[in-house]
């Protein structure tokens, strides 16, 4: 027993002896290499040491997390996101596990993710109100694994979750805003960041793809018209077009629709989004044979249906990857709204920083917040390359 | 004897009616549309009529001073369109900078993505994988406010090797200095460039006639390092060492002088744009190597090369190819995202404009004046990248 | 309806002319097409025949001329085109199924749309089309998984599948590897023996033969020869001996035909026997090259010179 062990162990010390050299030390320009990276990396991590670069203190995000995590947005108000936040992450655990399967590498890090967040940031009621909604989300996982085997209840399912993804973003604002609710301009922190980015996704997407057709439309008028519109704002840059809706657009906006600051940004931000998007779904029209659009006209479909049914599904697969970082783009891009001095996460970042008590806490405050940009960010993209190979099948 | 003589009468004979012809449809659904977007300019044009429009603010004096000068000598009671030439300088040296920079460091760690080291190659994919998904203006804040801000006081007079000094007023590097006679250097090393390019070319016919070795580089080196060194001497020395050092004024106040001399602001903006963009580049450069067939790398080996030559002369020429138009798409982006600087305060050509419309308005203008320098500059590194591509393109093919 | 004494006209054309810039693809095409006839077009590439089908359905339209289709004219209104686009099937070289729809939904997806039948109704369709076509245990897989053959058979259903009274087919086994042919023509014969009107470019002369009422011979942009099948492809009453061993191969060669020398029929190798279409060419201008001097001296029995609309002259 006790030798089978030490084999055991001696097996692990080999395979990793050979690992070693196989992978670090397999001929003198790799060792050469490996050697330095090393004595660099250490070089780095004493510079760091000596410039205290670790002595890290989190207590001023954890003071600071509704700040960061909703802004100046009322507290007596905050029930009310509570059931939006529920909605989408029972719907997003129900479509996962309709459409896909969480690998043990997901649950952990899944796992990982709702520990930090129950242990550092949500406490007390709020906890309770998040641990649950993960609950959910765990629960209607299952169902949606569970669904899936048969094939009727599946497209049954499919459409009924596609029906509430239609419906979140609306429900999420009236939820919000109606009976007395809070303002677009008391939204703030990572809520705010994430509003801006769903609803910019949500009205850019289709308004780039109206934007594509036209461009890509055989009718002069059109073309001309799109071009111009989708030149014109890639012109620029993203802070140019924030600074204009809150510099410029004022002034010509009639004074009903003129009410918020944040939301003419918001008009701006999802055409900026429209022109990017148009763009790329551009390259996926471009990608369609002619040959699918005369199957569909000698079939008999007339040109919408051709588009709705042959054209948009193809070239909208073809470019989802990049549709994607597009998204990941814009959820980036919502922390520049802290330049026209919204209180969005970074904003937030940078309130906490002016206060008294935490004078020094740069680091902390902003790693937090990267931090959590990063993990949507790097999840989507994860995503995305899943929904890639996923839908392979059915693509030529 | 026709068809329709005959008899055989086809149903509709008579044309289409008009409606239901498609040339009558495709005018009218361009006309309901163009006359949609003509209500929509006419409504802006008219509520633009009440704004100022014209461009004689800029000959105005700009009343406000700008902090970061280079080939500039703005001062505040220079006009606001000088102040403006300023931001543009200001975002050129950015961006002029931020591509070298970048595409060193996506190259290199696009490689090393992709080296059989697994520690070069995890740390490049760490430093892609973190950087690529972190909003750039965090990054940003981040370098400068928690980074360069907190770098020590001056006072504290904290250096590496006494050359490099680092403060959170400024970062000072040693740099050289020159003289007047170093134009006359310039010419002589011109010349040294041009005799060594010729010796190289006469040397490399030489070989291809004789098939003898001729050494034509090494002999090409070391003529332009004789004709430099030449002029070198004959200039008497038009270049020194400028090494950064501190004194201490006779009021108490310690400075940092020579060098080049960096300030936290551009630091940060220049480090931030750099690394974000160097990563974007790094899975450009990974993406299109391995997009090349394995079989490149492996005739390359089977012929003797190095690993390192075959990276050099096959398979970053052949995947530069596939490269440059992706390229060219982040250059056009950092030369964007440089506007970012303005959340940090660094005066370029954004920051100028807004500052501009916060003192004396005139908005509209303005920003027709940003959008047409973005696009200038957008169409620089355009076509230059387009050069760029059909040069390669052309030696490739 | 317009009644001639061989069946009723379905198809007229008369002067079609088709223009890609300055390249004159179609010459003043006129010709006719009744009821449940079955018309093989030859023609070397870039002949134009491809061209014409098209403008049949108005994937191309015309310049000049008339194409009466079913008794509605082709024409700028878009309700005849309507109209003739859901009468008139067209099975592609490249098969152009929908990638990203299921078998199913691809020959469901006109019946549905077009014809506004309820989903289950043309699913139903479809399932009955697939099993006339022989692959009903396909309908939930997706274009790319199938073979060529297969994908071409499902074009073919989701052409019926709008019940179509003429059937255009663009070199339908073109793209197909040859052990795939046969089942396509197999549709294909079953569908001309059903009675359905069709229009076939193909290279396959022994499916020519067998289905086809006339052929048009296409050559630079004009119908330069037409004839029945007993003029052109006269059946041989011995089989080569070398068409057995090979099933598809003897599908495409006819054996011995007029337009071959005798050597090539001697030597065994069923590729040789090919019908070369530029052979036919040749015929025509015996000048143009050493090959020509061969197929001219063919025999010429039976083939009918056009000379006008309608009349042929019998040689």
């Amino acid at each position: 027993m006790q030798s089978t062990h030490i084999q055991a162990s001696r097996d692990a010390g080999h395979r990793l002896r050979f690992w070693a050299r196989d992978n670090l030390f397999s001929s003198r320009p790799n060792t050469t290499l490996t050697v330095a990276t090393i004595a660099t990396l250490g070089l780095v991590a004493y510079f760091l040491v000596q410039q205290d670069f670790f002595d890290l203190d989190f207590s001023v995000v954890e003071v600071n997390r509704r700040l960061l995590f909703v802004g100046r947005y009322p507290q007596s108000e905050e029930w009310r996101l509570w059931p939006p936040l529920w909605f989408a992450f029972i719907l997003g655990g129900f479509s996962f596990g309709l459409w896909a399967r969480l690998s043990r590498r997901d649950v952990l890090w899944l796992g990982a993710a709702i520990v930090f967040i129950l242990a550092l940031l949500a406490h007390g009621e709020n906890g309770g109100l998040f641990g649950g909604a993960a609950a959910a989300a765990a629960l209607a996982y299952g169902m949606g694994r569970w669904v899936r085997r048969d094939h009727r209840s599946r497209s049954r399912a499919a459409k009924l979750a596609a029906l509430g993804w239609a419906v979140l973003i609306p429900f999420t604002v009236l939820i919000i805003v109606a009976f007395g609710g809070v303002k677009p301009a008391l939204w703030g922190g990572l809520m705010l960041n994430v509003m801006l980015a769903t609803i910019g996704i949500a009205v850019g997407l289709p308004l780039g793809i109206l934007l594509a057709l036209a461009r890509a439309s055989s009718l002069p008028a059109l073309k001309g018209v799109a071009t111009a519109i989708i030149e014109i704002t890639r012109g620029g840059p993203l802070i140019a077009w924030l600074f204009i809706a809150r510099f410029v657009l004022p002034e010509f906006l009639p004074d009903a629709l003129n009410t918020d600051v944040i939301v003419n940004a918001l008009v701006i931000v999802s055409l900026f989004t429209g022109a990017y998007v148009a763009e790329i779904v551009r390259g996926g029209l471009q990608s369609i044979p002619p040959g699918q659009i005369e199957a569909a006209h000698a079939v008999g479909l007339g040109t919408v249906n051709t588009t709705v049914f042959i054209v948009l599904p193809q070239a909208l697969r073809a470019v989802i990857p990049a549709l994607v970082s597009q998204i990941i783009s814009l959820w980036k891009d919502t922390t520049l709204f802290s330049i026209l001095n919204f209180t969005d996460a970074l904003g937030g970042a940078q309130a906490a920083i002016a206060q008294a008590d935490f004078i020094g806490r740069q680091k902390e405050v902003l790693l937090f917040i990267a931090l959590a940009f990063w993990s949507v960010a790097f999840a989507m993209s994860r995503l995305s390359q899943r929904l890639e190979r996923a839908l392979g099948i059915g693509v030529r | 004897m026709s068809v329709l003589s005959q008899g055989l009468q086809p149903r509709s004979l008579t044309p289409a009616a008009l409606w239901r012809r498609r040339r009558t449809r495709r005018y009218l659904l361009q006309a309901v549309f163009l006359l949609a977007v003509g209500l929509v300019v006419a409504y802006l044009i008219a509520q633009a009529l009440d704004l100022e429009l014209d461009f004689d603010f800029l000959s105005g004096p700009g009343g406000f001073s700008i902090s970061h000068q280079w080939l500039t000598d703005y001062v505040a009671t220079d006009s606001r369109l000088a102040a403006y030439t300023t931001g543009i300088v200001n975002t050129i040296r950015l961006v002029l900078i931020g591509i070298v920079l970048t595409t060193v460091i996506g190259v290199l760690a696009g490689i090393a993505r992709l080296s059989s080291n697994w520690l070069l190659s995890r740390l490049a994919s760490l430093y892609v994988e973190t950087i690529r998904n972190t909003p750039l203006l965090v990054q940003i804040t981040f370098w400068y406010i928690a980074v360069f801000l907190e770098l020590p006081e001056i006072v504290e007079n904290r250096n590496l090797f006494g050359a490099l000094y680092f403060s959170n007023r400024a970062l000072a590097l040693p740099f050289v200095d020159s003289d007047g006679a170093f134009g006359i250097w310039l010419i002589f090393l011109f010349v040294g460039a041009v005799s060594a390019w010729w010796a190289r070319a006469r040397l490399l016919r030489g070989e291809e006639a004789t098939g003898r070795t001729l050494h034509a580089t090494p002999v090409a080196l070391l003529l332009f390092a004789v004709i430099g060194a030449v002029g070198f001497l004959a200039t008497g020395f038009p270049l020194a060492a400028d090494v950064p050092h501190t004194s201490v004024t006779p009021f108490g106040i310690r400075t940092i002088d020579g060098g080049l001399q960096v300030t936290p602001e551009f630091a940060a903006i220049l480090v931030g744009l750099v690394l974000y963009t160097g990563a974007f580049i790094a899975e450009i450069v990974r993406g299109s190597i391995q997009a090349l067939p394995r079989g490149q790398s492996e005739a390359a080996a089977a012929i003797g090369l190095s690993a390192y030559q075959r990276m050099i002369l096959i398979i970053l020429p052949q995947a530069l190819r596939i490269m440059i138009p992706p390229l060219t798409n982040q250059y056009l982006n950092l030369t964007k995202n440089s506007s970012l600087a303005v959340a940090i305060a660094f005066p370029e050509l954004v920051f100028v404009g807004t500052t501009i419309i916060n003192n004396i308005g005139h908005a509209v203008p303005v920003f027709i004046l940003i959008f047409a320098t973005y696009l200038a500059l957008s169409l620089v590194v355009s076509v230059v990248m387009n050069a760029l591509n059909r040069r390669v393109q052309l030696v490739g093919r | 309806m317009n009644a001639t004494d061989d069946g009723t006209v379905i198809i007229q054309c008369e002067q079609v002319e088709k223009w890609f810039g300055d390249f004159q693809a179609l010459k003043g095409i006129t010709t006719s097409v009744v009821e449940g006839e079955v018309v093989v077009i030859f023609g070397p590439s870039g002949s134009g025949k491809s061209t014409f089908i098209r403008t049949i359905n108005r994937l191309e339209e015309h310049d000049a001329g008339r194409i009466i289709v079913d008794g509605v004219e082709l024409n700028d209104d878009l309700r005849n085109l309507e109209r003739v686009r859901s009468e008139v099937g067209m099975v592609f070289q490249q098969f152009n199924l929908f990638p990203h729809l299921s078998v199913l939904r691809n020959v469901a997806l006109g019946p549905q749309k077009v014809r506004h039948m309820s989903r289950p109704k043309a699913e139903a369709l479809a399932n009955e089309l697939l099993e006339r076509v022989g692959i009903p245990e396909q309908a939930d897989k997706f274009p790319s998984q199938l073979s060529g053959g297969q994908q071409q058979r499902v074009a073919i259903a989701r052409a019926l599948a709008m019940r179509p009274k003429i059937m255009l087919f663009d070199e339908p086994t073109s793209a197909l590897d040859p052990e795939m042919i046969k089942e396509v023509l197999d549709v294909m014969r079953e569908l001309a023996q059903s009675g359905m009107t069709m229009l076939v470019i193909t290279h396959e002369m022994g499916f020519a033969r067998e289905v086809a009422d006339r052929f048009l011979f296409f050559d630079e942009g004009e119908i330069v020869e037409e004839g029945t099948p007993e003029h052109f492809l006269p059946t041989r009453e011995k089989s080569a001996p070398s068409a057995s061993s090979r099933r598809s191969s003897s599908e495409r060669v006819p054996g011995d035909n007029p337009l071959h020398t005798g050597s090539d029929s001697k030597s065994g190798k069923s590729v040789r026997h090919r019908v070369r279409l530029e052979a036919l060419r040749f015929a025509r201008r015996p000048s143009r090259s050493p090959s020509a001097s061969r197929a001219g001296g063919c025999p010429r029995a039976g083939v009918r010179r056009r000379s006008n609309f309608g009349q042929i002259r019998r040689t």
